[in-house]
């Protein structure tokens, strides 16, 4: 590495995954990640030294850094992210939509480290597809769908269905 | 048991941020069913997750935020427990719960229409217009809730009416919904009746009812109010408000004057135009202001549309005074003659004359949140090449702040005629001023009628 | 790799995680320097985010045992805690070695610990990011008190824990380096700015830390540098006053006044400009402003307008300043003004009009220079420069004799500029500056309305007489008349101007019908003649005073053109206004000395109808000659008198009186040079009789014009209190003269008797149409 010019190290930096795979990406891709961008910031990133990522490892961090890649080039996400409702359309673009299409092990470990690394609007796509696979479900199909165990008894079930009932669709 | 039954759900075992995070996304209903699917998401889901529940409210309705900070700092002030006492859970089962029970024709909560109504009016209070990303459409989830109420609710119009409730209907049973003239209505009450408040002002901000346009004794019932001499006068400014100094609106009349005049101003209004009412025309600041006139809180500046209706001279006199007898006159089969549409083009005015015009000085209480605005004008009847015939007036805050109140004084060849007092209901820069005409030196027996004038970018046709 | 960090803790043991994370945030605090390795800021970083993330949503006690207003509960306080520890005990020890340094070392030492802290902070608000995002966030949401992101934590820990208990020696070492540097030293400027910038750190707003104020530096920075600062111009001021001349001081504070100016760009925050020079005006300007005022009027004595002009900047700086100058100013120049005029009074009642008016200009002249260079032009001394050249050239002792003296020998002095003779000189730039400065005395005279009664009388007689020097001079005089006091004012005097040029045209036009219309032989034996028809409104003409009968040659010439003017304009009267006309006669009977040439005389038409008795015979009668031509005792017997003067004629016995029983001859040796010779001589008495009916009709204008005001007042508002009608009266023809309220109620009174007006209750006026 320390014979890498100067140029290269400028534009790359490596990764080192928990799984110690090394990998390299170019710095503009990286930075999507909130976290190694205030690194780089403080640290300076000039010394070609990887970065390690102990909470991610090769499969998930590839699989990241492919959204960054098609995302490189996104405006930085603003500050406040107001809670309002139009911005918490569940819509989601055609290229994430496709891009989120993995198995649900997949989808909580993408979920995990984007939280983890700090990118927000992958986070955000992340959740998005997961309330996704919630909305218009019964109880019973998003059990089946997560995996959740039914803990009620008949009766309780029963009357807590009937406690909801007001905020069913019309 | 399932054979999964050992792996656990990778959704429940997040951390409570990304769960929330993930159930932001839901709206009430898809939360709720979320939270019946175990009990540790049942507890997770529970009322007091004011975070979760203010994003499953925000799915449903505006944030009220957006019209609270559009009020006035009086209006501000009598809020202020409200927005502190706010609770998103409550708020949102409440406007559901009352939606539900009018679709469902509940008979028991509709017993106590009170409760149903003021969470519909609180729900048009705290509605208010915002841009929806990436498009110049402004909309209001809280008038499209109520506008979808009113299309999927069965028989909606008894909402307006049936729940005009008072002592003399009281008596009737509340299914009984055969008859379109059934006198169960504020409008079909007729005058002495007390009729709450809130009913007559929901009334008015949902607008005209097929029921009343039918009914020959909601006619009668809103004239008998309108044409009589005796519920306005000198304490009231000869407008639709209490008769008492205190300034505040007299809902009744307004709602007779609204029945009336949204029915005339619907049958004489040119094709092109239509007539602007309805919850959409009922939220403050709908209009925008005009950026290049200073201090036009109320939008005076424009032209506005409007009409206004009389009653046959002898027919006032006889009815006012037989008023009195035993056998009182009704006024349902006494068609009124209605006036041309009449187009008002008014500006902003600082003139020191306007401000110490004796006409436009008032002794009864206004809202000083805002100053009172002076404007002069003319109006042009439909018959063109008559001279314009000159108007000027103010605009003021209602005590409260949340109303407009308007005057013209028309005057004709120099000489100062007819006095309009109106209230906008929807508030500052909404729909329709509604009120009472009057001639402006109030001699005793005079005539009067009801007027109504409305904003002209609401008429037309480009408005949707 | 060289960390020497253990490997990252278990995620949910607190007191490993705080153990593991204090050794990093303690190099990062003491330590940055010495460099920090990827793999330690990510352990750090990753301790953070294990520990807070180490809790399910749905297991334990995340919602059931939380309070029920917020959302469910977040882990991170622990770590927020044990932080706020760290940086309070690791500030204590900063705060103690502070205690070694004074003065300057202090101050290096207080930034040197400020960078490196400010610096850490910043590091330690990445690394605990997960924190600020959820943990902290989600407090604040709540709208918890005293939680802060990790940035705003470590200025809070400073400003609690190390400004409260050093900011006093801090400041005392700024300030004893500003005065350093006030007493003309050289300081290290940076020292200051660095401080300044950090008590602007400080600044948080405790509702929104978002948002920052300035309320930390304006209570600890910017109030001891004021008092300071104050402190130290009122001890400079004292003992520079008491050693130097008032002159000198101003020189001193101005200069004072520019260095603070400029000290604040250099190392100050702009906020404080306003407030330090008017810390410093109080000092070196309010505190003193006694003395200044009374150095004022000797400079004024002196005319030293540089002073002046230092102390005019001065003392506009402080509020009110001014004012006490404005008025010694005033009365300065009024002093001056009436001292000028009594000096030339002493020529007594026959004072020139020209050196009156020049010696107004003169005062005036001299002080709008000064109020333009010292006083910057300053309306408010424009103001007093105006009220005191309107005392002056008012009410002094010229006007003692009467009020309307000066707008009098104003008209006077324009009318000897607008005449033949004087313009002559005077070429036009000149005279259009001479105009300009008459109009800048006009501007002052309160009675407008006299200078326009004497001013048309001048401008007809010009016209009459043709001795206006130049039509440009004469218009562009009304147009600045016009422009002064509106179209009312000079309506007559254009009129009179286009009476003129109607009756240029009209005589040519008569010209041609004689030519027309009168046989050849006719017009041999007529007399040249031209005429002025003036218009009877508009000219402050009279009719003559005297009956006469006009010779039969003139009756003869004046009959046909009235033939030609009535042809023309049917209905129309003339009336001829003898005293006006004149005439020129050829003396037959004798030769201009040295010439065969025989003289012209020039005559008024009387003097002409004295003259043609002498053609019948050489010797008439004085009662012959009150027979012939009916004239007055009054205008005959002066008109004699010129004859006798200038020898034409010979009374008989000599020396005798102009009465009956005296005879006059023909002096047929009449001796003269001139080939013309000028006998229409104006009669002194005449003149003073012109002066006396122009102030008499003087006062009847006023009462019309008080009169119509009130009328025209009256018929806009219908209904008006006596008192308010006065006052607006008043208000309407001030710019023509100021009137006198017994007079207003006089013409009240008149116009209530006319029933144009009548009484109504209560002191109230009403109109009737």
């Amino acid at each position: 590495m320390a014979s890498s010019s100067a140029t290269e190290a400028k534009n790359f930096v490596m990764l080192t995954t928990s799984d110690n795979a090394d990998i390299k990406v170019e710095r503009e891709v990286a930075e999507r990640s909130i976290l190694i961008k205030n690194l780089l910031e403080d640290l300076g990133g000039e010394s070609g030294e990887a970065i390690p990522i102990p909470n991610v490892n090769e499969a998930v961090m590839k699989k990241v850094l492919e959204w960054c890649e098609q995302h490189r080039k996104d405006p930085p996400a603003s500050q406040d992210d107001d809670s309002d409702s139009r911005k918490k359309s569940t819509d989601i673009d055609e290229w994430d939509q496709k891009f989120m299409q993995v198995d649900q092990e997949m989808l909580f470990e993408i979920i995990l480290a984007a939280n983890y690394l700090d990118i927000k609007a992958l986070l955000d796509v992340g959740c998005k597809t997961v309330a996704n696979m919630i909305k218009g479900k019964s109880p019973d199909e998003i059990r089946k769908t997560f995996n959740i165990q039914n803990d009620f008894t008949p009766e309780e079930e029963d009357q807590i269905r009937r406690e909801n009932e007001w905020a069913e669709d019309r | 048991m399932s054979p999964l039954l050992t792996a656990p759900s990778r959704l429940l075992e997040l951390t409570p941020e990304l769960l929330e995070l993930v159930l932001s996304f839901l709206n009430p209903c898809d939360l709720t069913r979320f939270g019946q699917t175990c009990r540790s998401a049942n507890a997770f889901i529970h009322p007091g997750n004011q975070v979760l529940w203010k994003s499953a409210f925000l799915h449903v309705f505006d944030n009220p935020k957006g019209a609270w900070e559009l009020l006035q700092p009086t209006a501000r002030a009598a809020n202020r427990t409200r927005e502190s006492e706010w609770d998103w859970f409550h708020e949102v089962h409440r406007r559901c719960t009352a939606l539900n029970a009018v679709c469902d024709g509940d008979a028991v909560a509709l017993s106590n229409p009170e409760d149903i109504i003021t969470t519909f009016l609180d729900i048009l209070e705290s509605a208010s217009y915002s841009n929806v990303i990436g498009s110049k459409a402004r909309i209001s989830l809280n008038v499209d809730f109520l506008e979808n109420l009113f299309r999927i609710a069965p028989r909606p119009e008894r909402i307006v009416h049936d729940y005009h409730r008072d002592i003399d209907s009281q008596s009737l049973p509340l299914e009984f919904m055969t008859d379109s003239n059934r006198p169960l209505t504020r409008s079909m009450l007729g005058r002495r009746s007390l009729v709450p408040d809130w009913a007559s002002r929901f009334h008015i901000f949902y607008g005209s009812t097929k029921r009343e346009d039918d009914s020959t004794r909601a006619k009668s019932s809103a004239r008998a109010l309108v044409y009589d001499w005796s519920i306005t006068g000198a304490d009231a400014d000869y407008g639709p408000f209490k008769n008492d100094k205190s300034g505040a609106v007299n809902w009744q009349v307004l709602e007779a004057i609204t029945s009336l005049m949204l029915r005339i101003f619907d049958t004489t209004c040119p094709a092109g135009l239509q007539t602007p009412h309805g919850f959409r025309h009922s939220i403050p600041f709908s209009l925008p202001s005009d950026p290049f006139v200073k201090d036009d809180w109320a939008g005076v500046t424009g032209t506005f549309v409007g009409t206004y209706a009389f009653l046959d001279y002898r027919a006032l006199v006889h009815y006012n005074f037989a008023n009195h007898l035993e056998y009182p006159m009704d006024l349902g089969q006494y068609e009124e003659a209605c006036g041309d549409i009449m187009r008002l083009k008014l500006k902003l005015s600082n003139a020191e004359d306007l401000r110490n015009d004796n006409r436009l000085q008032t002794k009864m209480p206004y809202c000083a949140d805002l100053p009172t605005i002076y404007f002069t004008g003319s109006s042009n009847g439909r018959p063109i090449g008559r001279p314009s015939i000159l108007v000027r007036g103010s605009a003021s805050l209602v005590p409260g702040g949340r109303q407009v109140r308007w005057r013209f004084i028309i005057s004709y060849a120099g000489q100062d005629q007819w006095q309009l007092e109106g209230v906008q209901p929807g508030g500052i820069r909404s729909g329709g001023i509604y009120g009472l005409w009057s001639h402006v030196e109030h001699e005793e027996h005079g005539p009067v009628g009801p007027f109504c004038y409305f904003p002209y970018d609401v008429c037309a046709p480009a408005q949707k | 790799m060289s960390s020497g960090m253990p490997p990252v803790p278990a995620k949910d043991d607190v007191k490993a995680t705080w153990t593991y994370l204090e050794a990093g945030v303690e190099k990062i605090m003491t330590d940055l320097r010495g460099g920090m390795d990827m793999k330690t800021y990510m352990g750090l970083y990753t301790a953070i985010h294990n520990f807070c993330t180490a809790q399910k949503a749905v297991a334990g006690t995340s919602f059931s045992s939380h309070n029920n207003r917020g959302g469910a509960h977040l882990l991170g306080e622990d770590l927020y805690q044990h932080l706020i520890e760290y940086l309070k005990a690791h500030l204590q020890g900063v705060q103690a070695r502070s205690k070694d340094h004074v003065d300057e070392a202090l101050l290096i030492f207080y930034i040197k610990e400020w960078n490196r802290y400010t610096t850490a902070g910043q590091y330690n608000n990445h690394l605990f990011r997960y924190l600020n995002r959820h943990w902290v966030k989600r407090e604040m949401d709540e709208g918890k008190k005293n939680i802060y992101d990790i940035y705003t934590l470590h200025l809070v820990r400073w400003k609690e824990d190390m400004f409260t208990g050093t900011q006093e020696s801090v400041m005392r070492s700024v300030l004893k380096l500003v005065e350093k540097q006030r007493n003309g030293e050289t300081i290290e400027q940076s020292h200051i700015k660095s401080v300044v910038d950090s008590f602007v750190s400080l600044g948080l707003d405790e509702s929104d830390s978002s948002k920052s104020t300035l309320d930390v530096y304006k209570e600890f920075f910017e109030k001891p540098f004021l008092a300071a600062t104050g402190e130290y111009y009122n001890n400079e001021s004292k003992q520079f006053l008491a050693e130097n001349s008032v002159v000198e001081y101003m020189k001193k504070a101005e200069a004072r006044l520019d260095e603070e100016k400029e000290r604040v760009p250099l190392y100050l925050l702009n906020e404080i400009m306003s407030p330090l020079m008017r810390c410093c005006e109080e000092a070196l300007i309010t505190a003193h402003s006694q003395a200044l005022r009374e150095e004022f009027q000797i400079l004024l004595d002196h005319d030293k307008q540089e002073d002046l002009g230092r102390m005019y900047k001065l003392l506009a700086r402080i509020p009110e300043g001014l004012d006490p100058l404005r008025n010694r100013f005033e009365t300065h120049v009024r002093k001056a003004g009436l001292a000028a005029v009594e000096k030339v009074a002493q020529e007594g009642d026959t004072i020139e009009p020209k050196v009156y008016v020049e010696a107004l200009l003169e005062v005036h002249t001299q002080y709008q220079d000064l109020v333009n260079r010292a006083f910057n032009g300053e309306s408010e001394f424009v103001r007093s420069l105006d009220n005191a050249c309107r005392e002056f050239v008012n009410r002094n002792k010229i006007c003692k004799s009467g009020s309307n003296k000066s707008p009098e020998l104003l008209a006077k002095y324009t009318d000897t500029l607008l005449k033949k003779s004087t313009a002559k000189m005077t070429e036009e730039d000149d005279m259009e500056k001479l105009l300009t400065q008459i109009m800048t005395v006009f501007k002052y005279i309160e009675d407008k309305d006299v200078f326009q009664k004497f001013y048309s009388r001048m401008l007809a007689k010009r016209l009459v007489q043709t001795t206006s020097a130049s039509d440009d001079a004469e218009t562009s005089m009304i147009s600045k008349l016009k422009e002064a006091c509106g179209f009312e004012y000079t309506n007559k005097l254009q009129r009179m101007f286009q009476d003129m040029q109607i009756s240029k045209d009209l005589n040519t036009s008569y010209k041609e019908w004689c030519q027309t219309n009168i046989g050849d032989d006719d017009l041999k034996g007529m007399i040249d003649s031209t005429y002025h028809i003036l218009g009877t409104g508009f000219w402050p003409l009279n009719a003559p005073t005297t009956p006469f009968t006009p010779p039969q040659v003139i009756v003869k010439t004046y009959e046909r053109f009235a033939m030609f003017y009535n042809n023309k304009h049917q209905g129309r009267k003339l009336s001829w206004l003898w005293q006006l006309c004149k005439g020129e006669m050829k003396a037959n009977y004798c030769k201009v000395s040295g010439s065969k040439v025989s003289p012209t005389f020039q005559v008024s038409t009387y003097q002409m109808a004295v003259l043609l008795l002498f053609n019948d015979s050489d010797t008439v009668e004085y009662d012959e000659m009150v027979e012939g031509t009916k004239l007055g005792k009054e205008t005959l017997d002066p008109s004699i008198g010129v004859f006798i003067k200038a020898k034409v004629l010979l009374a008989q016995p000599e020396g005798a009186k102009p009465e009956s029983g005296t005879s006059y001859k023909l002096n047929l040796g009449f001796k003269t040079k001139k080939i013309k010779v000028n006998l229409n001589i104006g009669i002194k008495s005449e003149q003073k009789q012109e002066v006396e009916d122009t102030h008499k009709t003087i006062e009847e204008d006023r009462k019309l014009l008080m009169q119509s005001a009130i009328v025209r007042i009256m018929k806009s508002r219908k209904k008006m209190k006596h008192q308010q009608l006065v006052s607006e009266t008043i208000q309407q023809i001030k710019n023509r003269f100021m009137p006198r309220v017994p007079d207003i109620k006089k013409c009240i009174d008149i116009l209530l008797e006319k029933e144009y007006l009548e009484r109504l209750e209560g002191d109230e006026l009403g109109y009737l149409a």
